[in-house]
Order: C-alpha cells, then structure tokens, then sequence
C-alpha cells in the first residue's frame, strides 16, 4: 500500500481542508447587457470540441464565438427573445456540462484508438476470402 | 423567499490529479449542477453551481469523492494497462494461417530423457490388465471364427 499516492484533499481549494478559500462566484453571471460570457482555454479545449458544443445550443440562444488575444475561444450567449435569464443560464450551464462531456470522451477515444483500429481490422480480415491451394503457397 | 443555486471554484493542482481525471470526475457532478472548466498556472480549476438550489449540500465534498473514485481507476487503468494490452494484441492480433503447422515448443534435454524414461516404463510395463481380454482377437480366445462362410458374423 505505500507506493499507492492518495489524493491528499487538503491541497484541493474550496474542500474542507482550506474552507476559508472557498470562492463563492458563478461562472454563469449575466454581464450587463444580459448576456453570459465563457472563455474556452485553448490548453483545456480544442477549438473543434467548442465549435460542436456551440452548435448544440443553438436552438436555445444565440451563440456568438470571437477569439481573445491569447487564441482562447471565447463564447457570448445570448437569450432567444427577452429577458430569459432562467433560460439562457440553463443553456450556458448545458453548453458548459457538453464541453467537459466530450474532453472526457476526446481523451477516452484517444486511448482506445488503437484497440478499435485492431477490431476493425481483424473484421475486415475475416471478411476477405482466404487464398487456398498451391497457388497461395 | 428561493434562495440562490450553491456555487463553488475548486482548484485541483497539477500533481494532485492529471487533466484527465479531474475532467472526468467534473463530469460525475453534471447530473446536479452546471459545470466550467478553468487552466490555471497551478493546476485546474473546477467551476461548479448548482441546477437548482437544494440539489446538493455541498459541492465540494461531492466533487472530492468522485475526484478520489476517479483517481483510484485511473491509477487501477495505468497499473493494469500493459496486462490489458498484451491480452488485446493476443486477442486481436494477426490470424494464425491454417496451413502453418503448430509450432511444437523444444524440450530441454532433462524433460525430453524424462519423458523418453516415462514411454519406456509404460512400453515395458504390463500395467494395463486386460481381465476382460479385449485386446485379444477372436481366435486368440475361442480358436476358430464361428461362421464357416467366412464372414465375420452378423446378420444377412
């Protein structure tokens, strides 16, 4: 059991080791215009993952996407029709739940790739007739 | 009087948990609350906040137990990986060609003189009884066939 390195929780901000540096801030905050703004870090998020996410929630907001000086995508959602707060921060918050959906999915496919690459290989072997007789000698 | 969602920002350090893991524990709290990811110099930073107030006491002893659960997979998934990939490659690796004899292992000269020994015993032995003589033909036991015809009996 010594080589196992167990999450030490105290270093975790916000958990009960450290209460007192609990941040209290949402990341879904209306800007004045009413609108909610989410800055995708390029380290964190492929442009393509931000892009497919965007294009989820397009039938519950209007999405606008501008790149910032550092090349991080940055995404300005906007309600349908009024002031729909209730409802552009349950887009927002779904666009949010998408892009960590499909990181976590973007590092699984990664590391199964090869797997599925032998799989379907070996299918498509299979499929092809196997030369008999002396001339497959 | 409703009050507000609970929010929480949760920095995981760099060597407390890869990008990976923290990515996928922030993924076990999307069923109850909204979830944003932040890089920081230190480590990554996990933005929680409720769906709707009351869905969870608190966010951030949540978020460590999944990160705990995840870590330990994840620990269990890279311990394990090159058992799991040998039986992979094993499994899924190039189809033995039917008209290729099977390659039968070379015996060290101890195993083969011990099994030569074995054979010999046994060819020696007369370790089979054959109380039942069932070995034996049919004239070793009863002298002549009983059909005079020649055949070797049975119906016609």
């Amino acid at each position: 059991m010594d080589d196992v390195d167990w999450v030490d929780f105290s270093e975790l901000t916000g958990c009960g080791g450290c209460p007192n540096l609990r941040l209290e801030m949402s990341h879904l905050g209306t800007a004045p215009d009413g609108s909610i703004r989410l800055v995708a870090d390029r380290r964190l998020f492929a442009r393509s993952l931000v892009r497919h996410a965007a294009a989820t929630v397009v039938e519950q907001c209007h999405v606008h996407l501008d790149l910032d000086d550092e090349g991080a995508v940055v995404v300005t959602l906007t309600a349908l029709v009024g002031d729909d707060d209730a409802g552009l921060r349950a887009a927002a918050g779904h666009f949010g739940n998408l892009l960590v959906a499909q990181l976590a999915s973007s590092k699984l496919d990664a590391q199964t790739l090869t797997a599925r690459n032998l799989i379907v290989a070996r299918a498509l072997d299979g499929a092809l007739p196997r030369a008999t007789g002396p001339e497959a000698e | 009087m409703t009050s507000a969602p609970a929010t929480a920002r949760i920095l995981v350090p760099r060597r407390t948990a890869t990008v990976e893991v923290a990515a996928r524990a922030a993924l076990e709290m999307t069923a109850s609350c909204f979830v944003w990811l932040e890089r920081s110099d230190d480590g990554i930073v996990i933005c929680l906040e409720e769906r709707a107030a009351g869905l969870e006491t608190d966010l951030e002893a949540r978020f460590g137990e999944h990160l705990d659960r995840i870590s330990t997979l994840a620990r269990v998934e890279r311990q394990t990986r090159p058992l799991r990939s040998a039986i992979m490659a094993r499994a899924l690796g190039p189809r033995p060609d039917p008209r290729q004899q099977p390659q039968v292992p070379e015996l060290d000269p101890e195993t083969e003189a011990e099994i030569e020994k074995l054979l010999a015993e046994i060819e020696s032995d007369d370790w089979l009884d054959d109380a039942g003589e069932i070995a034996k033909t049919w004239e070793e036991r009863f002298g002549k066939g009983p059909v005079e015809d020649g055949s070797e009996g049975g119906r016609s």
